[in-house]
């Protein structure tokens, strides 16, 4: 790398777990990582609109977390809309 | 007229007259919908269609639910580890077709092929970014909002991130006569 210059970033910590998980099983150092991350970043969003991209990562704050749990846990009984909408996958043509 | 089939969007899908009155999801089916399955492996998109004319998409691509790992926040009984989703990001049905039931079709689609994920790979629930307008719909379904710090849909209006567990489709399926689930992605 010529002319490499330094840069900090303030990121969660899975981020950072991730980044070093993933140098020490491929061998490649963490910064190449990120240098290349953010090229390959950048390239996609010069080809897709922000619009067309679905965020892969969702990350939930505390209530959000808790109303996962609660699902996850407890998950409630299948309603009569979802009932009756998963029966519109038995119409003749989905035989 | 017979119901449009919907199977897996093919190149050569007629995509060039759908209208569904919002032009960002007519271009995101005409421009963008093939792209990200086919080159960049980001979403699928299931059409249905009216012979060789799409009438009516929906797109989903996997995702993971991480808790925000502020430090000193209060932390859940979520696990460490991402919790696999399948994420319903499009449902877009084209005007002449509306009103008949394929938006419901469509949804039930997705379900059934969240279901198979799940069973193929891993998946604990759908993630669904439901517009405004549609959250009371979501609602009725079992959907539960969740609050995101990051990963939300990008598209206008801002909608709502819902959740629902597997589980409970699941429930709904097997409480039906007979049983279809295994046919989104064996058709």
């Amino acid at each position: 790398m010529t002319h490499a210059t330094q840069i900090s970033a303030q990121v969660s910590a899975s981020a950072k777990q991730l980044l070093e998980e993933f140098s020490a099983v491929s061998g490649i150092k963490k910064s190449r990582i990120v240098e290349d991350a953010l090229w390959f970043y950048v390239r996609a969003r010069q080809e897709l609109p922000e619009s067309a991209i679905v965020p892969a990562r969702l990350v939930v704050n505390e209530r959000g977390a808790a109303a996962v749990e609660q699902s996850l846990t407890e998950p409630p009984q299948a309603t009569p809309a979802l009932v009756r909408l998963m029966r519109t996958l038995e119409s003749p043509d989905e035989e | 007229m017979s119901e449009p089939a919907i199977r897996r969007l093919l190149v050569g899908d007629d995509t060039s007259s759908f209208r569904c009155g919002d032009p960002e999801y007519d271009l995101f089916l005409r421009r963008y919908a093939g792209q990200n399955q086919d080159r960049l492996f980001v979403g699928t998109t299931y059409a249905a269609l009216d012979g060789p004319r799409v009438v009516g998409y929906v797109t989903v691509a996997g995702g993971q639910i991480d808790r925000d790992d502020i430090p000193g926040q209060a932390q859940s009984g979520l696990p460490r580890y991402p919790l696999p989703v399948l994420r319903l990001a499009r449902l877009a049905v084209d005007e002449a077709f509306q009103g008949r039931g394929l938006g419901r079709r469509l949804a039930a689609y997705a379900f059934a092929v969240a279901l198979q994920v799940r069973a193929a790979a891993g998946c604990v629930g759908m993630v669904v970014d439901a517009l405004p307008n549609r959250v009371g719909f979501c609602v009725d379904l079992g959907f539960v909002e969740i609050e995101l710090t990051s990963g939300q849909s990008p598209i206008r209006p801002r909608p709502v991130a819902m959740f629902l567990p597997l589980v409970s489709v699941q429930a709904a399926l097997s409480s039906s006569p007979t049983r279809h689930a295994a046919s989104p992605l064996t058709r």
